[in-house]
């Protein structure tokens, strides 16, 4: 999904891709660590199916909060965060909007 | 001069940026994505006897410089419009620097969970390869310059951008997949080029019908991917050519020219490393009525080029990586007949390093044998068959 090959989910709705700047520490631990890629690979990928008229690119947010913020206002949408604001979240149960899916 | 252009490339690209904002925030439904991406790169060569890319003879060159804007917009629902405007300096006989590389419209028609199948029309970058489509984004590629036994630059504009209408189609199995393009163009035809076409010298060349049909299957990620492409553009050409006995100059505006290639792709890829290989079955004929008509003898002449490069890419952490790659051409006549300045073998090593997403600084040697790949407008050939090239580079992304 974050390759933005897959564009909807089973039911046939569409996806939204939220992700952080390339150098955000969170973004690089997340392609190395959950995808097994380094960010530059990922983003010739989402280059390639951008200007081939393929696919889009994933909306890039600023920062975790702004992440968080995002994903719960969009339907269907997706994003990542580090394990010590999932934590937070779990504890606080603060947000029921969000479905948190550990990746292991 | 080279910063003049630099500021007129930048202008045009902020007045495009500019108007499709304006776009954007006006209309609803219309233009309700807007995505750019821009770079720059200026790269110093040095090489010792002849010019590659630049004026780099026992010189350092700062010839060479790319710069470009990339804009993707969705115009109205899944109907989008990608264009990319160019600036781009690779020879000193070079007259246009900017150019409208590529601006078309796509539009998927079909569209199920995994499957698409869908149409773009305009003018389109050719899918030639793995690497054509993102050729000119220096942190797409592998190193400074492509592999030239492939991706030559010879006649890039001329050879790899089309106007005509491509369907194409992809179904996602597992972690695979399955593509399909079949693009049929009217080629362009940059005058700058003409002469690197063919030893014709031709006076002319136009762009006449163009096929290209490509499929794909695999996993960009990791493990194998492989692809086959075939390509064949035909052009009309107007040739002069100097006749011995008795001596008189020759002129035929009936002359053609196609080139047919089949480029069969094969990649591997791990989280720190990759290996590609891209061999191409190139053939070029000249058809000249009027030689037979003269009784000069044959009136079609054909040429075989046989080409690859093997490289292999090792990513020592998310800043550096280097590569090492051998890239090979060997052009062949109508009897398999070898051409003694015909070919063109290079054994080049690379390292980059990105200091962050924005910054990518290069360099790399080449070791070369052969002049098969050098722009003939730059360069007065001589017996020397080895030379070298030393390049760094620097590239800025937006």
């Amino acid at each position: 999904m974050f390759a933005m090959k897959q564009r909807s989910w089973p039911d046939g709705s569409s996806v939204t891709v939220f992700v952080l700047p390339s150098d955000h520490r969170t973004h690089r631990d997340f392609c190395k660590k959950k995808l097994s890629i380094f960010p530059n690979q990922l983003e010739a990928m989402w280059y390639r199916r951008v200007y081939t008229g393929t696919g889009s690119a994933p909306v890039q947010v600023s920062d975790s909060q702004t992440m968080l913020r995002r994903i719960s206002d969009t339907p269907g949408s997706i994003g990542y965060l580090a394990d010590d604001t999932i934590s937070r979240l779990q504890r606080d149960n603060s947000n029921d909007l969000l479905k948190i899916l550990s990746v292991h | 001069m080279i910063y003049s252009r630099y500021f007129r490339f930048i202008s045009a690209l902020l007045s495009l940026l500019a108007y499709q904002n304006c776009l954007a925030s006006e209309n609803g439904d219309w233009f309700k994505r807007f995505d750019w991406d821009a770079f720059a790169s200026q790269s110093v060569i040095y090489t010792n006897d002849y010019d590659f890319l630049s004026e780099s003879d026992d010189n350092l060159s700062l010839d060479m410089w790319e710069a470009g804007v990339l804009f993707t917009t969705d115009v109205y629902q899944r109907l989008r419009f990608s264009a990319q405007l160019l600036g781009r300096k690779v020879s000193e006989y070079s007259d246009e620097d900017i150019r409208l590389d590529y601006a078309f419209f796509s539009y998927p028609f079909y569209q199920s969970g995994k499957s698409t199948l869908g149409l773009r029309l305009g003018r389109i970058r050719s899918s030639y390869g793995f690497y054509n489509e993102t050729r000119d984004i220096p942190h797409t590629r592998t190193g400074i310059v492509m592999p030239q036994s492939v991706y030559f630059d010879q006649t890039r504009n001329s050879f790899y951008s089309a106007d005509g209408i491509e369907f194409f189609g992809f179904h996602d199995f597992d972690d695979n997949r399955l593509s399909m393009q079949v693009f049929f163009s009217r080629p362009i035809a940059d005058k700058d080029e003409a002469q690197e076409a063919a030893d014709l010298r031709p006076k002319n060349l136009k762009g006449d019908q163009s096929i290209l049909v490509k499929l794909g299957l695999g996993n960009e990620f990791e493990g194998w991917r492989a692809a086959v492409t075939y390509f064949r553009p035909e052009y009309d050409v107007d040739v002069s050519f100097a006749v011995p006995f008795p001596p008189f100059s020759v002129a035929d505006n009936e002359a053609s020219f196609y080139s047919e290639s089949v480029v069969t792709s094969l990649e591997y890829n791990e989280f720190s490393w990759s290996v590609t290989l891209e061999y191409l079955r190139h053939k070029f004929q000249t058809h000249i009525p009027q030689v037979g008509a003269l009784g000069l003898g044959e009136s079609r002449s054909d040429y075989y080029e046989e080409a690859y490069y093997v490289q292999g890419l090792y990513r020592m952490n998310e800043q550096w990586e280097g590569y090492l790659r051998y890239d090979s051409s060997q052009l062949r006549g109508n009897n398999n007949q070898a051409f003694p300045g015909g070919y063109f073998d290079d054994i080049n090593v690379g390292i980059a390093y990105r200091p962050d997403g924005h910054w990518l600084v290069r360099a790399e040697f080449h070791y070369i044998e052969g002049l098969a790949r050098l722009l003939d407008r730059d360069n007065a050939l001589t017996s020397d068959r080895y030379w070298t090239a030393a390049m760094f580079q620097v590239a800025y992304r937006w």
